[in-house]
């Protein structure tokens, strides 16, 4: 396997005649063994990137292959640890080379000679799967160590054994499928694989920080992602036309829900960008992990575009983007990707909704029509939602009008449809409608009730063809009505012929509406348009065994234009559409199916596998499906097989479409909208950052104090100086909850700045992996990167080296996708394993971009992925104002996903406060340009108090010192005592004033200096305190206005 | 230093031979055919026909090819004559107590006349990273003697700050006055310095020299000078021998050692001729990629180590291109070091000295070297109030140059004169005046004794009661 150096140019080194070398590898290079790894092959020649200085590698030195990808050693005796960015033991080193890291020095990651004391938990004889728990370790005093089968290994345990054992003896074994596996206190794992887990949760409990600005105005939720700091501006936008399914179940044009929402909602406009916060949150669904959830968001955004890209698919979808915009879309390997919509190809895939979760029970109607009686009969108008209105409005959409304003007309020439038709009616309101006849036309039923004619119009139906759609009441009900409905409409305007279902619309929101439906049921439909005779007509085909057989469910009646369907999906076996495919490349299946079965038993599960391996055919998604089963790849740990997995999982709400056309339209400008889509794309404008950022402290403050069990630290670049810092402190630092060095739950990786730069690049995911390590025990862990923008600088430095194409500001042109995987592995979920224990991983990543610009391509594509934005801003910290996150440009997402959290665990009270306190401080910034140009004495006093009381909260609440050992961490309930304390002051300055005290007056009052020394007050004597502060607050601001008066 | 030394490389050539296979020269570079294996990093002796010998390095090595970097000019060098011998050794510096008191070139040949430096300890110049694990946390208060300094932006034993300067601007008075003053408190161990002049004109380098000479202090000096007439390519190394220097003085010898480095802007500068002439991707402002890095090489070499008496503490000092902060250099350089200082055209105009604007700087160790034992305890408070008062100051001073000062509230006035006060008599101070610690702190308690309690927020209650000098104006 030995090779032999052919070039050296610092990190980089090329290698010839390495046999057998695979991308990633970990070589040994020069007599030294200096540590390095293969980042490209071109035949037997391997470009090697070089952890260490190459000073003094010559051509001809060998190179000698380990065949391992980058692994860390994952067991007990992590914590407490200190590793540069490959694993190795700094004080470990030391102790060996002395001060200086000298080079091709290596030490066993893990104390290979420390005793552990193992208890066993798991039985021998038991059935073990990936994550269940073997045994534990008291691996600190306050972590303990749970020793779990490794991913992939499954089967029956044995010789299991409680004692005293290293990391290198046996504690037992498991018979797996393919032999007997071997069980130590540790394992290995690939640093660039994540590792599996069962599902990802939402992220709704807060990882509370100690840090008021953070906690109670921008929290971060366990398993979140953070950025610190910068701004940045937009431009993924769709157009204005785009429908946007809400859901509550209405359909709306998002330039419609901006425009609707603007008056209410607070306004930001900068230059042609407008920015609007709403009033209430708007709800959406969203893609979280592995399947569609709803999703909240309250902003809203609008801009100018100079162009839009069209991208039409194969099942007929169509969209509107701004060609920067990302589009979901899928790799070679089945794997989820975002591409900008102007890289897309025609014949790419992209990821179409499948299904969409239904709400549990039927809506309530909330119309109020005015009472009317008809001939002496009261008119019944239901409350909510049911089938059977369902049905009757799916009859009334696809073939009734309303003919003069009174009367309901439904025409169809079958009687039973009609006779349908009059006992709904008369079930349903108590009213009775009459038939009508007129040669040589379609029989008609007429219903006079001008009250129906409003009920239809309250609930949106729309009087004619072309202004008809589906009411939002129908579309935001149980999938029971949402199905009844769709049953009459098939009834009315449907047709089965030659296996497709076809519903026939005038018009084209009607169309997206009944494709929303469908997708409900988990239908894929196509929609095309054809013109006749002048005037568009727009269909929706459902196809396909599986679609029918599921539409055939949704809409079960006996009528013989359903049984028709149900007998036609009874006579064909196969479920194929040439439509619903999986994208994954005929190499990857291949490699599936050689990894993980043979031919015969695929065979058996009716899968004729050559024809996708060599005949290049499509794999149908159901087939897919059958494959994974049958061949278990579904729970593989090769990278290509948790990929694939990953796919059989979202397939059940997404599908892969196919792009038939992608047109640029360049005559803008055109106005282009976005929500921000929380989940996936958080783009929120904001201000400037700066160069002179002290965003360690935040960082430092967070790793100390946050809730999480475990901390993982990644300094990524840093000073050196600023690394001993932590260094130093951390190991003195005690934790507030148990009292023992904080140490005992932390582990430090240090790659300063002065490391070599291949280290660099890898320490991110030696530490990401060694937190999920921790997670998938159960635990909630925490990892700081600091800083991300020195990561991203190494693979610029490296792609560079290599001389690839560099893409913008000359970093690589994968810099986004490299982003956005690492932050994918944050997140709180359910681990493999048999108890289904959560854990989370929340990820606060710094970027430092050059010159403070933010629009540069690390921030740009961080704050793409990460859903908290704490704005780090130089005013404040030249300003000595700290923590200095700017309290008006900084965001949390995750706002609206905690509020229940904080209403049970804390006080209902405590997120109306919050809002209050940044309406205060927005307030402030507006009269601060007031005061700009008249000064501070030409305000009115009640202004005056608002600016007094917006001072206390920057100076007494936002401002916290790390330095000082009380104010350092505040507790949540201390938070809230002191911004309680603050807008009471606030309310009783506004009512004193109005008595006519004057704001001078009330800051004169002592109980002012107390307020301002809040944060001394020391959380054993919380209560007492603030009970007594509040009392003389009240006391001191009443005898003052008693005196004035 | 024994500890720094690498295992043996592999096998240099037995004996080096001279090549006559220049394939073509390339601005600072050579290109050598022919080549069998020349080890990355190797140093080379180059033969002109004339009879002169210069010196190179290694920068890329393939079978048959090396691309050398040449220390000073490439004139006179052709292709059928020159020979290039490869040496089989890295670069490396020979040291000795004997060097204090010397003045040498970019190269480390002495500049004084005076003999070559003969030792046994050879230190190859580009040093090893250190351990972080080995690093002690910096701690102990250096006094500089400049109020700015001292209170608002501390120095401490292994931090490196540079001096955020621009043409023009006195930051040599003030990179001169802080190697005069630097002390520590209560205690008389001295500096070592090692200065490190590149690409800075025979008239600056006069003036340190002088300064140098007339203080006593060239006597624990290590000076190696780089004038803008000398060839650039020498720059690239200058600071590494500089810093091999200081490393040897401060871990071997326990000296606690000062290194200014002057103009970082022109080292970069030569940096990017280099890049330029391999016709490498350049990156930002044509500098390249791995600037960062390699600035980081240089920089993070401050330092203390656990067990060792020295210490390095750097003083870079660069000249920002138009005042720009945000360019490359400037940039890239406070993403590396432990803060700044930021010389102000602004005070420079109002006849300031030393015109530090302390709003943008800062040193990042700052609590590490202040407080209770070290300088006062009331320090912190005090260095933020000052902060906190001095901005809102400004911003006063702002707002009353449009709305004129009667329309402030007095306690905005009180700050106005807050501010004006805090230039005049805090930050300006005569270049030979060596104000300790607690004088500095006397003059702030005197201006921030204008303001009421309440506004002094940042400032413990007790310390105010135990330190303010007056009570405020108006009351």
């Amino acid at each position: 396997m030995a090779g032999v150096v052919a070039r050296v140019s610092g990190p980089v080194v090329i290698a010839e005649g390495l046999a057998e070398a695979k991308m990633y590898d970990v070589v040994r290079v020069g007599s030294l063994g200096l540590v390095g790894e293969i980042i490209r092959l071109v035949g037997a020649t391997a470009t090697v990137q070089v952890y260490e200085d190459t000073t003094g590698i010559r051509p001809g030195d060998p190179v000698e292959n380990t065949g391992l990808a980058l692994s860390v050693e994952l067991g007990p005796g992590l914590l407490k640890s200190i590793y540069d960015g490959v694993q190795r033991p700094l004080d470990v080193i030391q102790k060996s080379v002395g001060d200086f890291i000298t080079r091709g020095t290596f030490a066993p990651p893990l104390d290979e000679k420390a005793k552990w004391e193992f208890k066993a938990t798991a039985k021998s004889g038991s059935e073990v799967i990936p994550g269940t728990i073997l045994g534990t370790v008291q691996e600190t005093q306050l972590i303990l160590h749970k020793i779990l089968v490794p991913p992939g290994v499954r089967g029956t345990l044995s010789d299991l054994k409680s004692g005293t054992f290293t990391i290198r003896d046996q504690i037992g074994s498991v018979k797996t499928a393919s032999g007997s596996l071997p069980l130590y206190l540790s394992h290995k794992w690939v640093v660039r694989v994540p590792r599996p887990v069962s599902q990802k949760l939402p992220p709704d409990i807060p990882l509370i920080t100690g840090q008021r600005v953070i906690d109670s105005f921008y929290p971060i939720a366990k398993g979140g992602t953070a950025c610190i700091p910068g701004p940045f501006g937009s431009g993924k936008c769709v157009g204005g036309e785009t429908p946007i399914l809400l859901a509550d179940g209405s359909v709306r044009a998002i330039g419609d829900v901006h425009a609707e929402a603007k008056p209410r909602g607070r306004v930001t406009i900068d230059g042609s960008d407008e920015w609007i916060e709403t009033e209430s949150p708007i709800e959406l669904f969203s893609l979280v992990g592995d399947r569609i959830v709803r999703s909240r968001t309250s902003r809203l955004y609008k801009g100018k575009s100079d162009s839009l890209v069209r991208i039409r698919t194969r099942s007929g979808r169509t969209v509107r983007v701004t060609p920067i915009h990302r589009m979901f879309g899928f790799g070679l390997g089945g794997n989820l990707r975002e591409t900008p919509a102007r890289e897309l190809r025609v014949g790419e895939y992209l990821a179409s909704v499948r299904k969409l979760p239904a709400p549990a029970e039927p809506r309530p109607l909330n119309v109020v029509l005015a009472p009317l009686r008809r001939r002496g009969k009261s008119v019944r108008i239901p409350e909510r939602m049911s089938p059977d209105l369902g049905e009757f409005l799916g009859l009334f959409v696809a073939e009734g009008y309303v003919r003069e304003g009174r009367t309901l007309v439904f025409t169809n020439s079958e009687v039973q449809l009609r006779r349908r038709f009059l006992e709904l009616t008369r079930r349903l309101f108590g009213i009775e409608g009459c038939e009508e006849f007129a040669p040589g036309k379609t029989p008609n039923v007429l219903v006079h009730s001008r009250l129906l004619v409003d009920l239809v119009d309250a609930l949106g139906v729309g009087r004619s063809s072309s202004e008809k759609q589906i009411p939002a009441s129908v579309l935001g009900s149980d999938n029971e009505s949402l199905g009844a409905f769709l049953r009459g409409y098939y009834l009315g305007d449907g047709g089965f012929s030659d296996g497709d279902v076809e519903f026939c619309t005038a018009s084209r929101r009607l169309q997206t509406q009944l494709s929303y439906a469908l997708t409900r049921f988990g239908i894929v439909s196509t929609l095309a348009k054809r013109l006749i005779d002048g005037t568009e007509y727009f269909r929706v085909y459902v196809r396909g065994i599986a679609n029918l057989s599921k539409l055939e469910g949704a809409i079960s009646s006996p009528a013989p234009k359903i049984a028709s369907i149900a007998k036609y999906v009874a006579s064909k076996r196969t479920s194929y559409t040439a439509t619903d495919v999986v994208p994954v490349a005929p190499e990857i299946l291949e490699k599936l199916y050689r990894e993980h079965t043979t031919y015969s038993s695929l065979l058996e599960h009716g899968i004729e596998i050559h024809n996708y391996i060599g005949n290049l055919e499509r794999m149908g998604a159901s087939t897919f499906l059958t494959f994974a089963q049958a061949s278990g790849f579904d729970e593989s740990i090769t990278p290509s097989g948790m990929v694939a997995a990953r796919l059989t999982h979202l397939l059940e709400w997404l599908y892969c479409d196919e792009i038939v056309e992608i047109v640029e339209e360049t005559a803008g400008p055109y106005d282009v909208y976005d929500v921000c889509l929380p989940d996936y794309d958080s783009n929120l404008v904001g201000g400037y950052g700066g160069l002179l950022l002290h965003n360690t402290v935040t960082q430092q403050q967070l790793a100390k104090w946050s809730d999480a069990d475990v901390v993982v630290y990644v300094g990524c670049g840093e000073r050196g100086n600023e690394m001993t810092e932590v260094l130093a402190t951390f190991p003195n630092l005690v934790d507030p909850k148990s009292k023992r060095p904080l140490m005992e739950r932390t582990v430090l990786i240090a790659n300063t700045s002065n490391m070599p730069v291949a280290a660099r690049e890898a320490s991110v995911y030696t530490g990401i992996t060694i937190a999920e390590y921790y997670r998938d025990m159960g635990y909630d862990v925490a990892l700081m990167a600091d800083s991300t923008s020195r990561w991203a600088e190494a693979m610029r430095e490296i792609s560079g080296r290599l001389e690839e194409m560099p893409g913008e500001e000359g970093y690589p042109a994968y810099l986004g996708r490299r982003v956005a995987e690492f932050y994918e592995r944050a997140g709180r979920v359910v681990t493999l394993s048999p108890d289904g224990r959560k854990g989370s991983i929340s990820v606060v990543g710094a970027v430092s971009p050059p010159g403070g610009d933010t629009s540069e391509p690390v921030s740009q594509n961080t704050l793409r992925v990460t859903r908290v934005f704490w704005a780090l801003d130089a005013s404040l910290a030249s300003r000595r104002h700290f923590p200095s996150i700017n309290w008006l440009q900084s965001y949390s997402l995750y706002i609206n996903d905690l509020e229940p959290w904080y209403s049970h665990n804390l006080s209902k009270e405590f997120v109306p406060l919050r809002q209050r306190a940044l309406q205060l401080l927005q307030k402030e910034a507006e009269l601060q340009e007031i005061v700009q140009l008249v000064g501070v004495d030409a305000l009115p006093e009640r202004e005056k108090a608002v600016l007094d009381a917006s001072r206390m909260l920057r100076e007494d609440y936002l401002q916290q010192s790390a330095y000082d050992d009380v104010d350092t961490y505040s507790s949540i309930q201390k938070q809230y005592r002191m911004l309680h304390a603050i807008l009471s002051f606030a309310d009783k300055e506004q009512e004193a004033i109005v008595k006519g005290a004057t704001v001078a007056q009330l800051q004169q009052l002592p109980v002012r200096t107390k307020l301002s020394r809040m944060k001394w007050i020391p959380e054993t004597d919380l209560s007492t305190q603030f009970d007594q502060l509040e009392l003389e607050m009240s006391s001191s601001v009443a005898s003052l206005t008693a005196g004035a008066s | 230093m024994a500890t720094k030394s690498q295992p043996a490389q592999a096998a240099p050539p037995t004996v080096p031979v001279d090549y006559r296979t220049i394939d073509r020269v390339a601005g600072p570079l050579i290109f050598v055919e022919d080549v069998a294996n020349a080890a990355y990093g190797e140093i080379v002796e180059i033969g002109l026909p004339n009879g002169d010998r210069r010196q190179g390095q290694v920068l890329d090595s393939r079978k048959g090819l090396a691309i050398v970097q040449v220390f000073g000019p490439t004139m006179g060098i052709n292709v059928e004559a020159t020979s290039v011998k490869f040496l089989g050794e890295v670069a490396t510096l020979p040291v000795s107590d004997e060097m204090l008191g010397r003045v040498f070139d970019g190269l480390g040949q002495p500049r004084d006349g005076g003999p070559k430096i003969v030792s046994e300890t050879r230190l190859e110049i580009v040093g090893n990273a250190m351990n972080p694990y080995s690093r002690e946390e910096p701690s102990e208060f250096i006094q500089t003697g400049i109020s700015t300094i001292d209170v608002n932006n501390t120095l401490v034993r292994g931090q490196k700050l540079p001096i955020f300067s621009g043409a023009g601007l006195p930051h040599n008075q003030i990179a001169a006055q802080i190697v005069r003053q630097a002390k520590l408190r209560n205690s008389s161990e001295g500096f070592a310095v090692v200065f490190a002049a590149m690409g800075i004109t025979s008239e600056e380098a006069n003036f340190f020299l002088k300064e140098f000479e007339t203080t006593g202090a060239l006597e624990r000096a290590v000076v190696f000078l780089n004038l803008s007439s000398d060839p650039s390519m020498e720059r690239v190394v200058t600071p590494r021998m500089a810093l091999t220097t200081a490393e040897y003085l401060a871990y071997e010898k326990d000296l606690h050692v000062l290194v200014v480095l002057t103009d970082m802007t022109n080292y970069c500068e030569a940096l990017r001729e280099v890049a330029a002439a391999r016709e490498e991707v350049p990156g930002r402002r044509g500098y390249p990629g791995y600037l960062y890095t390699d600035l980081a090489t240089i920089y993070e070499r401050a330092g203390k180590i656990h067990g060792r008496k020295g210490s390095i503490t750097q003083l870079p000092i660069l000249t920002m291109p138009a005042d720009d902060v945000t360019h490359p250099i400037p940039d890239l350089t406070g993403y590396i070091t432990e803060g700044q200082i930021y010389v102000s055209r602004e005070l420079q105009r109002k006849g300031i000295y030393p015109p530090i604007d302390v709003l943008p700087s800062l040193s990042r160790l700052m609590n590490q070297g202040i407080g209770k034992e070290r300088t006062r305890e009331d320090h912190r408070g005090v260095a933020d109030q000052l902060f906190a008062s001095y901005a809102t100051g400004k911003d006063q001073r702002a707002l009353s140059a449009i709305v004129g000062e009667e329309a402030l509230s007095p306690t905005d006035r009180t700050y106005l004169r807050v501010a004006d006060r805090f230039e005049t008599e805090f930050v300006n101070q005569r270049a030979d005046e060596d104000r300790g610690v607690d004088e500095s702190l006397t003059i702030a308690w005197n201006i921030l004794s204008d303001l009421p309690d309440s506004e002094l927020k940042r400032i413990k209650p007790e310390f105010i009661q135990k330190y303010r000098s007056h009570p405020p104006v108006g009351a």
